[in-house]
């Protein structure tokens, strides 16, 4: 199969073989000009009246076109339709690499859909693994690297193998005083972690004694005392709490009994006070037992009631209001008609002086017996401080037995006991082999350690996300061609 | 008119000091924060008038005392926290930037701290630490059977598994457990170091789960502080025994599951040994010549006639008055050694003659016991009690290497198996029968240890029905009703009444199994005498004791009578709220005795009809 290598000569020949036809076709039938009109815009048709109007209006612009053209092809040498077919076609024989690969592996949609937009390669954000450079010998063959561990891995290798003090670099190269660090390092934790008697040496103070020398006694950096701060660890608690004897393996009947009771009142009172909570929290029946009126009614009279003594009160007040001008004119008049006279005053003022007398008296007399009954107050005073003593003594008793039984709170949360371990009847193994181990050690142990105010109590959090995941539906196959 | 005060200078505000400001003092993280104070042994306080600090919020806070915090400024750990994090800051650097080499050897090279000042700052004394070791010994019993994962290093397995190791051997070998419980939680055990009970619970094996609700970090630092309190102690307690700390382990047992077997212990060389104890006798430090070697070798040989004599000394003065005994303190009459609570000094911590005396007194309950353990019993737990107690004991290879004998030898007292029998009275399927030994159940070992006897094997053989094994952490009131109390006498009068008898039988045995485990005739014999020796001496001691009760009868009967009068003297000076109270604690006394009573009676009553 014969094709055109070049589109543009292929073009040149077509309107070559144009041209000639033309002469014969002057009123541009053919397919070349056709096809040339194609792409031009159609102009209005001008007069055609009259032979003035008909040479003026004729349209011989593709004709012109073409003869500048064979002028054109004229100039670059010869006429392309007089030149043989040979000089200008030839035959291909060795075909279109990209054609075959075209029509041989049509590019997948979904490759078109992931080619890249951009034409610039993006930044490459690791260092490319093989290098730009290469290394080269004398006969130019290229240098592998054949390494493929780092140099510090190497040099322990080697320094296993024996082979760098071989080549006389064992000890003091870099590598053996690096393992010497590393050992000495090494045996320094060994040696903190119960390497030496502690509590033999006799150690006061002197290891930093050299260091501060030159320092004045005044001055000398002291070593910093730990302070005398003394923690309300309960002293009831013990570091490790032995299970109750019923909680055996193979319990007497008695005690088995005695920690199933001790296991069910923790319980019974976990459950009582649930059911506290619940009961204040819910509606109560009560409610429902009373019927509308009642619990209407009495409200209602008692706001009128409420309303009734309001208006009372308001109308003593006006009338009060109205009338205290004429109740002081009143009062008056009555104060004149029951004037004293002089005898009654003095009689009443020496009544006054007596009563006065007497109670005096008695007064003087209430206070000699009070002089007299002295010890008798004492006592009853002195038993009221006791009294109040004992109160006082007895409420740090509970706090002290408070503080040395249950754990502090030291925190948001309060200490929550685990359970206690204890196996029902048909729970029980009847040998060492068949045991059935009951709590776990492991909480057991953190939870001494809350027990005994060494930690403060606390909730595992666990992370949450806050938003909610929202679900959508994505359109994307559909912006695609 | 003084100084007019400010506020904020005195009282809560200044004592105590909330966690937030505290992090704001100390510049460092929370979980840094936590760590240190657990490390250091700063716990926080609840004060009194909390909302006095709160400034007015109802949330509740953590707080701490303000000086502990300004102490933990000193603190070079908290230090080495700051460098820790600066450098771990580098090795993110270096990730970041893909330079592994240069990651990898700043990790490294990462700096750590050491807590051996931190221990002698908490524990001033030895016996403050050992006062402490209840926590740390459960701790490190529980993390030497977890299963290892992210969350639970293996090292700190490893770690704890070689320290407990440790510990049960010192344990072992001083004879120094008292109690053993196993209850369905784990096994509780109690020992009794230089004077102080510890006590320690230990899982069961393969049986913790690892909860969800426990915070990692915080058990892993308290064990970081544990580790180094025990690596310490055992320390202490293996250099005053005269053993190399830390033992030998035998690695190719320790991967066959050797368990303790694995662990070689040695004694530190001879010569060392022999200069301590004449500096410890004569206070002089002899040189390492030859002749003073010598002279020192008699002195011990010496020594160990004295010890017999002070123990039998010991044991008449014993019954004399139990009360001062007790204590352990000193008797006036003999010339037995003070013994120490706390050595100080180096020659106190060198084994002196009162570590010698107690150590031979007693606790050699299995001494005659040869035990061969079933491969379906604990063998992590009885192997630890039956050394403790100076039993021998043999195991399946199923179920560990190291094994000193094998099932069919000829020594062999008691065969420990607990498998389900087809028939009463028949061995399990599977288990031998050799007429030489007994077959028992395992809790047959722990009720021993808790009575301090061998208690009869009646009712522990395969199939039985097991008595109940009893707490031995109960303390017995005064009355109480004990099961096995009555027992324990008879069993006294028994083997007194049976020794006689056996004695013949048991010495024959004895010497072929002797000449079996290839000791010469002669040695055997010098033994066996020393050994009459001693019961010898113990009869007519108790003979003396009866005649020294009866002369302390007459003397307390006045005593008695006096106290009487002085209680109804009391009676009659109560208040009549007292009164009622005494009266209704007296009753309830009664009540229990009574209880008591009958039961002995239901008992003694079951006893006769059986007898008959």
């Amino acid at each position: 199969m014969a094709k055109s290598r070049a589109p543009a000569k292929q073009t040149a020949a077509a309107a070559a073989t144009a041209a000639a036809a033309a002469p014969q076709a002057p009123s541009g039938t053919s397919p070349a000009i056709q096809s040339a009109d194609a792409g031009r815009v159609k102009k209005a048709q001008g007069s055609r009246k009259g032979k003035k109007a008909w040479r003026k209006n004729v349209d011989i612009q593709d004709v012109e076109d073409v003869l500048d053209e064979l002028r054109n092809e004229e100039r670059l040498g010869g006429k392309v339709h007089e030149k043989p077919s040979e000089s200008l076609f030839f035959t291909d024989v060795a075909g279109d690499q990209n054609v075959r690969k075209e029509l041989k592996l049509k590019p997948l949609r979904i490759d078109q859909i992931l080619k890249p937009d951009s034409s610039i390669p993006g930044v490459l954000s690791r260092k490319s693994l093989k290098s730009s450079t290469k290394k080269v010998d004398a006969d130019g063959v290229e240098i592998k690297k054949t390494r493929q561990v780092s140099k510090t891995v190497l040099n322990k290798i080697q320094d296993l193998a024996g082979r760098k003090k071989k080549a006389g670099l064992g000890p003091g190269s870099f590598s053996a005083m690096k393992q010497a660090e590393h050992a000495k390092r090494e045996a320094a934790i060994k040696r903190a972690k119960g390497g030496f008697d502690l509590w033999g040496e006799d150690d006061t103070g002197d290891k930093d004694a050299p260091a501060d020398e030159g320092y004045l006694e005044t001055v000398r950096p002291k070593k910093a005392k730990k302070p005398k701060t003394e923690y309300a660890i309960p002293a009831a608690i013990p570091a490790v709490r032995v299970s109750h004897p019923g909680a055996s393996y193979n319990p007497t009947e008695s005690d088995h009994k005695a920690a199933i009771k001790v296991a069910a009142s923790a319980e019974f009172h976990k459950m009582a006070e649930d059911e506290k909570i619940k009961q204040k929290l819910s509606y109560p029946k009560e409610l429902d037992l009373l019927d509308d009126e009642t619990f209407f009614e009495d409200t209602d009279e008692e706001e009128e009631e409420d309303a009734d003594e309001g208006d009372d009160a308001a109308a003593a007040s006006a009338t009060e209001g109205d009338g205290s001008d004429q109740d002081t004119h009143k009062q008056q008049s009555a104060a004149d008609a029951r004037r004293k006279t002089k005898a009654q005053r003095n009689r009443e003022a020496k009544q006054l002086q007596r009563q006065r007398e007497v109670e005096e008296r008695k007064a003087e007399k209430k206070l000699l017996n009070q002089i007299h009954a002295i010890g008798s107050i004492k006592k009853s005073l002195n038993k009221e401080v006791k009294a109040k003593e004992q109160r006082l003594e007895q409420r740090r008793a509970a706090a002290a037995e408070q503080a040395a039984t249950k754990p502090a709170k030291l925190s948001r949360h309060a200490f929550k006991p685990a359970p206690m371990e204890v196996q029902l009847v048909e729970e029980l193994a009847d040998s060492l082999r068949t045991l059935k181990p009951e709590g776990n050690l492991f909480e057991d142990r953190f939870k001494s350690l809350q027990e005994r105010n060494l930690i403060e109590a606390r909730v595992p959090v666990t992370k949450h996300r806050k938003a909610k995941y929202k679900e959508t539906e994505s359109h994307d196959y559909k912006r695609f061609k | 008119m003084g100084r007019k005060e400010k506020k904020g200078e005195r009282g809560n505000v200044v004592k105590y000091i909330s966690r937030a400001q505290a992090l704001k003092k100390l510049q460092i993280s929370l979980a840094q924060f936590r760590r240190l104070c657990i490390l250091k042994g700063i716990y926080p306080v609840e004060p009194k008038n909390k909302r006095q600090l709160n400034k007015g919020s109802t949330l509740l806070r953590t707080f701490y005392y303000r000086k502990d915090i300004q102490f933990l400024l000193h603190e070079p750990v908290l230090r080495t926290f700051r460098e820790q994090r600066s450098h771990q800051l580098k090795i993110n650097k270096a990730i970041g930037k893909r330079e592994f080499v240069v990651a990898r050897s700043l990790s490294e090279s990462k700096p750590v701290y050491t807590l051996d000042h931190i221990i002698k700052e908490r524990y001033p004394s030895f016996v403050d630490a050992l006062r402490d070791l209840d926590d740390a010994l459960s701790m490190i019993f529980l993390f030497a059977t977890l299963p290892v994962d992210d969350k639970i290093r293996a090292h700190h397995v490893r770690e704890c598994q070689r320290l407990s190791a440790e510990f049960q051997h010192y344990v072992m070998s001083s004879r120094s457990l008292r109690k053993v419980f196993v209850s369905i939680k784990g096994i509780y055990y109690q020992a009794e170091i230089r004077g102080q009970t510890i006590t320690w619970v230990t899982p069961f094996q393969f049986a913790q789960l690892v909860p969800t609700n426990v915070d990692f970090r915080v058990m892993a630092t308290f064990l970081e502080i544990y580790e180094t309190l025990v690596g310490f102690v055992n320390y202490k307690l293996y250099s005053d025994m005269n053993i190399v700390y830390p033992p030998k382990v035998d690695l190719d047992r320790d991967a066959s599951a050797g368990g303790l077997t694995s662990y070689i212990l040695e004694s530190r060389d001879r010569q060392d040994i022999v200069s301590s104890i004449a500096a410890a006798t004569d206070g002089v430090v002899s040189a390492a010549n030859a002749a003073q070697i010598k002279e020192t070798a008699k002195r011990i040989k010496s020594l160990e006639k004295k010890l017999n004599k002070l123990r039998s000394d010991a044991d008449e003065d014993k019954d004399e008055d139990e009360d001062a005994a007790q204590g352990g303190d000193m008797d006036v009459e003999t010339d037995a050694p003070v013994p120490v609570a706390e050595p100080t000094t180096a020659e106190e911590t060198v084994p002196t003659l009162v570590g010698w005396n107690n150590a031979n007194e007693g606790k050699e309950l299995f001494s005659s016991c040869v035990f061969w353990l079933s491969r379906e019993v604990p063998r992590y737990s009885l192997e630890f009690v039956v050394k403790s107690f100076g039993g021998q004991i043999g195991w399946d290879a199923t179920s560990g290497a190291g094994s000193p004998f094998d099932m069919s030898d000829p020594r062999i007292t008691h065969h420990i198996c607990d498998r389900p029998v087809e028939k009463p009275g028949e061995l399990p399927a599977g288990v031998p029968r050799f007429e030489s030994r007994e077959y028992i159940q395992p809790q047959w070992i722990y009720d021993c240890v808790n009575a301090q006897r061998l208690v009869k094997t009646a009712g522990y053989h395969p199939g039985e029905t097991l008595p109940p094994h009893l707490s031995p952490f109960v303390t017995v009131n005064e009355g109480d009703y004990v099961p096995d109390e009555e027992d324990a006498e008879q069993d006294e009068d028994e083997e007194m009444d049976e020794g006689i008898e056996d004695t013949d039988e048991a010495t024959r045995q004895a010497e072929l199994e002797a000449e079996a485990a290839g000791v010469h005739f002669s040695d055997y014999a010098k033994g066996g005498a020393a050994a009459d020796v001693k019961e010898a001496d113990a009869k007519p001691s108790a003979a003396k004791g009866k005649k020294q009760q009866g002369k302390k009868q007459s003397a307390s009967s006045e005593e008695q009578a006096q106290e009487a009068e002085a209680l109804e003297l009391a009676k009659k000076m109560m208040s009549k709220k007292h009164k009622k109270l005494y009266d209704r604690i007296q009753s309830s006394k009664e009540h229990k005795s009574s209880q008591a009573d009958k039961l002995r009676a239901k008992k003694a009553a079951l006893k006769k009809q059986a007898a008959n």
